[in-house]
């Protein structure tokens, strides 16, 4: 394909560069809405108590303060905080279990909100918060899954039984697994779980709400769907609201990584501004989503593989208990998709999974970047090398010979794979890496202090969930006079740069100048439906979906041409005639040509003729994962003194079809690389196994990698454009999440013979097992993601 | 669990006395670069009306270092500062370690060394490093100076000698032996107790004789192990005297690792702990004898101070 392109494929500056870098962006706590209230939120100190009663009146007695508000204020239905069973068709969402109030009546983990208050400003509030009365009658708490599922355990939630909060089959289990296991050469086992990794936005939840006129509800926050978390707020939270008495602004995002997937504080904000009768914000402190926010969903795994000893997998089995906290948000949804990845990876005609999230008292997990992906490749990428170990063989060669072809079901599994490009992955990785030189075998013994080794993981990732979510999405397209695009389209910044990539197809696709693009996004009332950003969707959905509005916008521009070449004695037809960065020319000659504003001025300022700006929509229904795929190549020195690990070098292939701008989709790469190699090593979110309290809630304690800890990294992109992609593009948006912990935990494998258990893969743990072999870990602990 | 701070009082007098005088109120504090005060003041541990800043107060941003009169620095001078003076790093290479590894660049620039020394945070990393080239505390109440050895300044976690009107002016830090040499180190873990540190750090000094074989004094200090940092005394007679090598320093650390009560009752924290403050206390003294052997006499650079 001789394919000209203006600005695909080009590394362009992102468009919302400026504001973020001379700080003009405005975030939700930078707005000033006229009479606004603060408010906000008291949280329990309890993992687990009865509320016996509340005392309001001296908070409400203090100047300044408004409204105190408990859960006898809380419209009556329960309601779940994620948002994302809304895109799902009714009979799948029915299992999604609605499982708290806005306020609660009962403490059920340290940080749960027990009342809220709106005054004057922040410092009355907060004094406010400490008036509150609240009488807790304390109650024995469970702090894991595995004791919360024991006979005669505590109950987090009084109507459910057990605390279990959902268990299922995986819904595509086939083949005859048992008999598989029993006829296999080789099997073999491993069992792990992953930590709560917090996301970490730099914007902590805020939210605010308020009536226009005309009460109608608006509400300001740092959503990564505005359009479904208004659907489930009017259907689950405010039943008396619809979908037109709601605006939903998504203003800059300060970060996202799926938290946002969640309603956070905007239920209070409404509560608030509804009993207030006036704006009200609410904010939350750092602690405060350190403790009370979401987090990853802990997910305690076995995964037990079975081959061949020429190396054909022939089976594997997963079993998942996951800690979805107090309330079930994103936990079992996202404990699905870590095992349609995991099991759907490679070629296996015998698969069983079996998942169970139980309720504990300790704060809500959900949905983060990779959804269920990086906890699975952990346990399962270090299960594969066991099994190669055992059958003798190269890991990166067992990994070959087992890859999905074109045609193979895809991961999930009622689609079939049409693309994939994961075995150019390997081989261009691995080559950069020096695999073949670096992998010296099974079972060689390293002498030293500081050992080094090497290993590799490999994952396969969706570019949003088509044929599974509600898949479709609309992009508006305007050309203003001078010839500037308008484009307006849903997707929410949050740094991720989308704005950006759609912003070159939407040049690209019309002929239009990328400088001249005008994004509008984030306002429910201006953009059209979709259902957020996250499943790494926004570029192949969203991005088709502009492509589609620019070709019309393009047509259109090529037809009004016609008549001005006419009065330049020129004769051509409509397909004659070509539109590229902002020009108009004969296809044929391109020195014939004009600026695009000529046609767009005329366009609008055409007096006496029939006026009519140019204007198109774009759609785009994606009905396909269309799967993206990626290697990852780690190699580490671990100090068998203090158990240190030290990523030494990190090399990604990604099959990313086409790179729409290759800056960002590196940005993505690394940055997800990062967030994966703090998960792997060193982001622990401790939980006290007496009281529940978070006890690294802050950034001192809670130890986030930085520009200083990132090694050195090659990211390298593979681009076979995806047919069904625009101009070929997959997603990328959390693949590389997924790959740093089991290839980094390989890679220790390689260098010192043991594997931990448990993410992280602090020094600690490293130590305690080179001291007493892997073997010695002896389950989790009473702290979830603890091994002891 | 995090709080909003409430409206408070900032003030910037420019004496010591004044400074004094206002902090000396209920209900106020004094405050240098924020760092730490911040911090606290938003976890809601603490709550000040008032706070007064010392940053414009004449006569403490003074800052000497040379490398046979010793390091000598006021309340005001920022982390930074000292990361950057070349002789910090020949003569104090445990404070100038400990220094490099406070990796959040915004901290080195607002922080000031004396802040994190009377912040007594049980985890910082600062005062076990001075605590190992045997800092002299300066503290004054405006009238008169005092002195204390860094040893006796911590009573308790996050508390100080200081007492009510005082405050510290400066920190002398006296020049090492000629032959002398010095390290800090610091490890971090993730399993732990709520009554236990997420890190562990060590530093150590070391001077050698003229012939670079024999010890002739030593410090070695462990923090992040309990209230304050850990001075091993009997590690350090064990030192003085025996042949620079190998198994002096194992037998050094293997004292430090008993020496250090534990944190906690459970045996795999303390396990890790012990292991971890021997093979801490074992590198720091290694690596501070390696740099006592490398040195030539400062007398000879003594040219490059001013
Ligand atoms: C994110 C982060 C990471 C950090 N990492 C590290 C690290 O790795 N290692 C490490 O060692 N430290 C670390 N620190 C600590 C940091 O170095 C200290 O918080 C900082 O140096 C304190 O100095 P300050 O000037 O800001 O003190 P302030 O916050 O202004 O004051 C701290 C305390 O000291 C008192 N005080 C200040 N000056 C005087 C004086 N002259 N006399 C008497 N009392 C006084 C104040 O009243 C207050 O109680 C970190 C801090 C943060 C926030």
């Amino acid at each position: 394909m001789s394919e000209h392109l203006s600005y695909v494929g080009k590394r362009m500056p992102k468009p919302d560069l400026a504001g973020k870098v001379t700080g003009e962006a405005k975030y939700t706590e930078d707005l000033v809405i006229p009479g606004m209230l603060e408010g906000r939120i008291l949280r329990s100190p309890h993992a687990h108590a009865l509320i016996k009663s509340i005392d309001i009146s001296k908070a409400k007695a203090l100047p300044g303060v408004v409204c105190v508000l408990t859960h006898k204020d809380c419209p009556e239905q329960k309601f779940s905080r994620s948002t994302m069973a809304e895109a799902l068709p009714e009979f799948a969402f029915s299992g999604e279990r609605q499982d708290q109030y806005i306020l609660s009546e009962k403490a059920r983990y340290v940080g749960d909100w027990i009342a809220a208050v709106a005054a004057e400003d922040i410092y009355a509030a907060e004094r406010a918060l400490e008036l509150i009365e609240v009488e807790y009658e304390v109650l024995p708490a469970v702090l894991d899954p595995f004791s919360a599922m024991a006979k005669d355990a505590p109950k987090v939630h009084d109507d459910v039984k057990a605390n279990v909060a959902f268990e299922m089959d995986h819904p595509f289990n086939t083949g005859d697994v048992d008999k598989a296991f029993a006829e296999a050469d080789a099997v073999a086992e491993f069992s792990g779980v992953n930590s709560r990794q917090k996301h970490l936005h730099l914007e902590t939840d805020a939210a605010i709400a308020y009536f226009e006129a005309d009460s109608r509800l608006v509400i300001v926050s740092p959503s990564q769907g505005p359009h479904l978390a208004k659907k489930h707020l009017t259907r689950r939270v405010f039943t008396d609201l619809d979908d037109g008495d709601i605006r939903w602004i998504s203003p800059t995002i300060g970060g996202g990584f799926g938290a946002r997937l969640a309603l956070g504080v905007e239920p209070v904000a409404v509560l608030l501004a509804r009993a207030s009768k006036r704006p009200v914000r609410v904010t939350s402190t750092r602690e405060e989503d350190f403790s009370g926010y979401s987090s990853r969903t802990d997910q305690h795994q076995t995964i037990r593989v079975a081959a061949t000893k020429d190396g054909k997998l022939l089976a594997v089995e997963q079993k998942i208990v996951s800690d979805a906290g107090a309330y079930l948000s994103h936990s079992a949804t996202t404990s699905i998709v870590n095992m349609q990845k995991t099991l759907g990876l490679l070629r296996c005609d015998n698969i069983r999974g079996h998942l169970t999230v139980a309720y504990t008292n300790t704060p809500t997990t959900s949905g983060f970047r990779g959804y269920g992906n990086p906890e699975g490749a952990f346990v399962f990428q270090q299960a594969l090398d066991r099994l190669a170990e055992k059958i003798g063989m190269d890991p990166m060669e067992f990994r070959l010979r087992n890859l999905k072809q074109v045609g193979d079901p895809s991961c999930f599994v009622p689609s079939v794979l049409e693309h994939t490009k994961l075995e150019e992955c390997i081989r261009l990785g691995a080559e950069r890496f020096g695999w073949s030189q670096k992998w010296t075998g099974w079972g060689e013994k390293r002498e030293g202090r500081y050992r080094r080794g090497v290993g590799m993981s490999i994952l396969t990732h969706a570019s949003g969930a088509g044929g599974f979510l509600l898949e479709h999405s609309s992009a508006v397209m305007k050309v203003l006079s001078d010839g500037t695009l308008n484009l307006i389209v849903s997707p929410c910044e949050m740094g991720q740069g989308i704005l950006g990539a759609l912003a070159q197809v939407g040049a690209e696709s019309s002929g239009l100048r990328y400088e001249q693009v005008r994004v509008t996004t984030g306002d429910t009332d201006v953009t059209m439906f979709d259902i957020g950003s996250h499943a790494s969707r926004s570029m192949l959905v969203i991005g088709n979906a502009v492509a589609a509005a620019g070709a019309k916008v393009k047509d259109q521009i090529k037809a009004l041409a016609v008549a001005k070449f006419e009065l330049r004695q020129v004769s051509a037809t409509a397909e004659q005639i070509d539109v590229r960065e902002g020009r108009v020319f004969l296809t044929d000659n391109p020195k014939i040509g004009f600026d695009v504003r000529e046609i767009a001025y005329d366009a609008i300022y055409n007096f006496g003729a029939e006026g009519g700006q140019i204007v198109a929509t774009g759609s785009y229904l994606s009905t396909s994962h269309h799967p993206n795929h990626q290697a990852a190549f780690a190699e580490v020195e671990v100090d068998t003194e203090t158990g240190q690990v030290t990523v030494a070098r990190y090399v990604v292939a990604h099959d990313i079809g086409r790179a729409i701008n290759p800056l960002l989709v590196e940005a993505q790469l690394e940055g997800s690389a990062v967030q994966g190699i703090g998960f792997a090593l060193t982001e622990d979110f401790v939980i006290d196994p007496v009281s529940g309290e978070v006890l690294s809630d802050s950034l001192l304690t809670y130890r986030l990698p930085t520009t200083m800890d990132v090694p050195d990294m090659d990211n390298l992109l593979v681009e076979d454009p995806l047919p069904a992609g625009p101009y070929g593009a997959k997603g990328v948006g959390e693949a590389g999440l997924v790959n740093p912990a089991p290839s980094i935990a390989n890679a220790v494998y390689d260098a010192v013979g043991i594997r931990i258990h448990s993410l992280p893969m602090s020094a600690d743990k490293v130590l305690w097992a080179l001291r007493h072999g892997d073997q010695a870990a002896k389950g989790s602990s009473r702290v979830s993601g603890q091994h002891l | 669990m995090g709080r909003v701070i409430q409206p408070f009082e900032f003030v910037e007098p420019s004496t010591i006395d004044e400074a004094l005088g206002l902090a000396a109120a209920e209900g106020s504090r004094l405050f240098a670069g924020g760092c730490e005060l911040v911090l606290s003041m938003r976890r809601g541990e603490v709550r000040y009306r008032r706070l007064v800043s010392i940053m414009g107060v004449g006569g403490l941003g003074g800052f000497r270092a040379h490398p046979k009169h010793g390091l000598e620095f006021g309340a005001q001078v920022k982390i930074r500062q000292l990361a950057n003076h070349i002789w910090v790093g020949k003569r104090w290479a445990a404070l100038h370690e400990a220094i490099e590894q406070l990796h959040p660049p915004h901290i080195m620039n607002m922080g000031t060394v004396v802040g994190n020394l009377c912040s007594a945070v049980p985890y910082y990393d600062l005062p076990t490093s001075l605590y190992a080239h045997r800092a002299v505390i300066r503290i004054g109440d405006g009238r008169s100076d005092r002195e204390l050895p860094i040893d006796d300044f911590y009573i308790g976690p996050r508390m100080t000698a200081l007492g009510r009107g005082e405050m510290v002016t400066s920190i002398f830090v006296p020049p090492p032996l000629a032959d002398a040499g010095s390290a800090f180190k610091k490890i971090y873990k993730a399993r732990r107790r709520s009554n236990d540190l997420h890190k562990i750090n060590a530093a150590a000094y070391v001077a050698l004789d003229a012939d670079k074989e024999t010890i002739v004094d030593a410090t070695l200090v462990i923090g992040s192990v309990g209230a304050k940092p850990v001075r091993i005394a009997k590690a350090e007679t064990v030192l003085r005297g025996q042949s620079a090598g190998h198994a002096a320093y194992e037998a050094a650390a293997e004292i430090a690792a008993k020496a250090v009560e534990p944190m906690t009752d459970a045996a795999w924290v303390e396990e890790i702990r012990s292991e971890w403050i021997r093979l801490l206390a074992r590198d720091v003294l290694e690596q501070a004898a390696s740099r006592a052997r490398s040195r030539h006499d400062p007398a000879e650079d003594a040219h490059l101070a001013f």
